[in-house]
């Protein structure tokens, strides 16, 4: 059920950390379910439970596949989306994923420049998150990439940035079920630029999670503190 | 394995072991994370299949062990143990090379991309500079400044200035943001290293006799008349999608 949640057009992060957050957002079925699932498929009115034998048999086989069935199936976890909630377990895997990028990212000139200007960053990558990127490009264009971290002064620019305007409902892709849809703004609410204001956007929800993701390990592995200079690259 | 190989490597083996002391002395968590492993021997030979010989001091400080594999548990600033320098796996030397090649770094083909540093200066195996076998690492900015300086004159000359700088009690690390260390004439991060370069030049000089960076470092920052890095306005950086696939982790890559 969740396959394909993250995996978007386009290319993606490695295959390794897609699946990890992936399993982040995705809840196993619990036993209950399973059998609560078996339990309706043995109660399903059918005719050939009551044939001996080969009735049986299929009854029983319907039910263990019902299980089966269950068991394989996960449900997106939209608490932990809306109220942008990580785990230690979550974090865990986006510093893993931000940490591979950041040390392949310092190889390139692009990375030597931010080393050498002692600058800390917030990196995007794009095939994971295409309309997040969409609408920070657009937010660099008007604000520019160098931003100041300020978490403090967050609720209130992101209540100032999405005054007017109500929930972002669903995103339609043709041909691709719906998707949840959330409010994006460049500078990012953690964040103020230089110019007041903000871009704001319709992006899917699970891009919103996974970028917060990306920013929280930045922060962490970087030591953001308040009043730092962070520079935002999208790649 | 000829003896002189043998008590060179020896002697890797026995730096190594004091350098993971001296970090665990020192608070580090980084020290678990040097491990003996035989990956690094695979690593060389990937790495020599971009045509330069590796050097034997350069190969065996791979032999026994395979650099630093990043780790997320710890800092940017915790995971340097070469002074100021990480210690890359060879997965990340490889990526280093061939990001160095795809971007058209200068001389990306006469050098190998060695140890990077916190504030982006690597330190270098520049063969031209060869002498008498000994490769020296010379501390470059790549393709962000034309300038350049030897800092070791060879790998096993850094792995030597290193435990030296360590048994003189020279080298520590900030407990914490420090807003302005004056001999850096900038602020630090917590966990970095803090050393006088004068200090550390006096003690590391014996081992590094060619060496210009450290004097030159010790009477005022570097200036590497830097060549902008010009970043396109929409923040979407250009890279090539052989670069970008390495960095996103989509391949790994080959030589």
């Amino acid at each position: 059920m969740t396959e394909g949640i993250l995996r978007l057009p386009g290319t993606v992060l490695s295959p390794g950390l897609v699946t990890s957050l992936e399993r982040r957002i995705a809840m196993r079925a619990s036993a209950s379910f399973v059998a609560t699932r078996v339990a309706a498929s043995l109660l399903t009115p059918r005719l050939t439970k009551f044939i001996p034998y080969v009735g049986w048999a299929i009854t029983i086989g319907s039910a263990i596949y019902a299980g089966y069935e269950a068991y394989n199936s996960t449900e997106i976890d939209w608490n932990k989306l809306e109220n942008g909630i990580y785990d230690g377990a979550d974090l865990a895997v986006f510093r893993m994923g931000f940490t591979q990028a950041r040390d392949r990212f310092l190889l390139t000139a692009a990375g030597i420049a931010a080393a050498q200007a002692r600058s800390k960053y917030i990196l995007i990558p794009s095939e994971v998150m295409p309309n997040i990127a969409q609408v920070d490009s657009i937010g660099i264009e008007m604000f520019g990439y160098s931003l100041t971290w300020d978490p403090a002064g967050a609720k209130t620019r992101r209540t100032q940035a999405r005054q007017g305007r109500g929930t972002a409902g669903p995103i339609i892709i043709p041909g691709r079920p719906w998707l949840r849809g959330s409010w994006e703004e460049y500078p990012f609410a953690v964040t103020y630029a230089p110019k007041p204001g903000a871009y704001v956007g319709r992006v899917p929800l699970r891009e919103n999670w996974i970028q917060g993701g990306f920013i929280t390990a930045a922060a962490i592995v970087q030591l953001f503190r308040t009043g730092d200079n962070v520079l935002c690259y999208v790649l | 394995m000829s003896d002189a190989a043998s008590a060179m490597l020896e002697e890797i083996d026995d730096c190594i072991a004091r350098i993971a002391a001296f970090q665990k002395a020192s608070g580090r968590r980084v020290f678990k994370l040097i491990k003996r492993s035989r990956k690094g021997r695979g690593g060389m030979a990937t790495l020599a299949g971009f045509g330069l010989p590796i050097p034997a001091d350069f190969a065996a400080l791979y032999d026994h062990f395979d650099g630093i594999a990043a780790s997320a548990r710890l800092s940017f600033w915790e995971t340097t143990v070469f002074l100021d320098a990480f210690w890359p796996d060879s997965a990340m030397l490889v990526a280093a090379n061939e990001i160095a090649r795809l971007e058209k770094f200068p001389d990306a083909g006469r050098k190998i991309r060695g140890f990077l540093t916190t504030h982006g200066v690597s330190y270098d195996l520049f063969f031209d500079l060869a002498q008498g076998g000994a490769v020296p690492l010379v501390a470059n900015l790549g393709p962000l400044s034309h300038r350049s300086f030897i800092a070791f004159d060879s790998t096993l000359a850094m792995l030597r200035s290193v435990c030296a700088a360590q048994d003189a009690g020279v080298l520590r690390y900030a407990p914490d943001r420090i807003a302005h260390f004056p001999p850096f004439g900038r602020g630090v991060e917590k966990d970095e290293i803090l050393f006088d370069p004068k200090d550390l030049w006096e003690v590391i000089r014996p081992f590094n006799a060619r060496a210009e960076y450290w004097a030159l470092l010790a009477q005022e920052p570097i200036d590497w008349q830097q060549i902008p890095y010009e970043l396109p306005k929409d923040g979407r950086l250009r890279l090539d999608p052989a670069v970008r696939a390495i960095v996103l982790g989509e391949t790994k890559p080959k030589p």
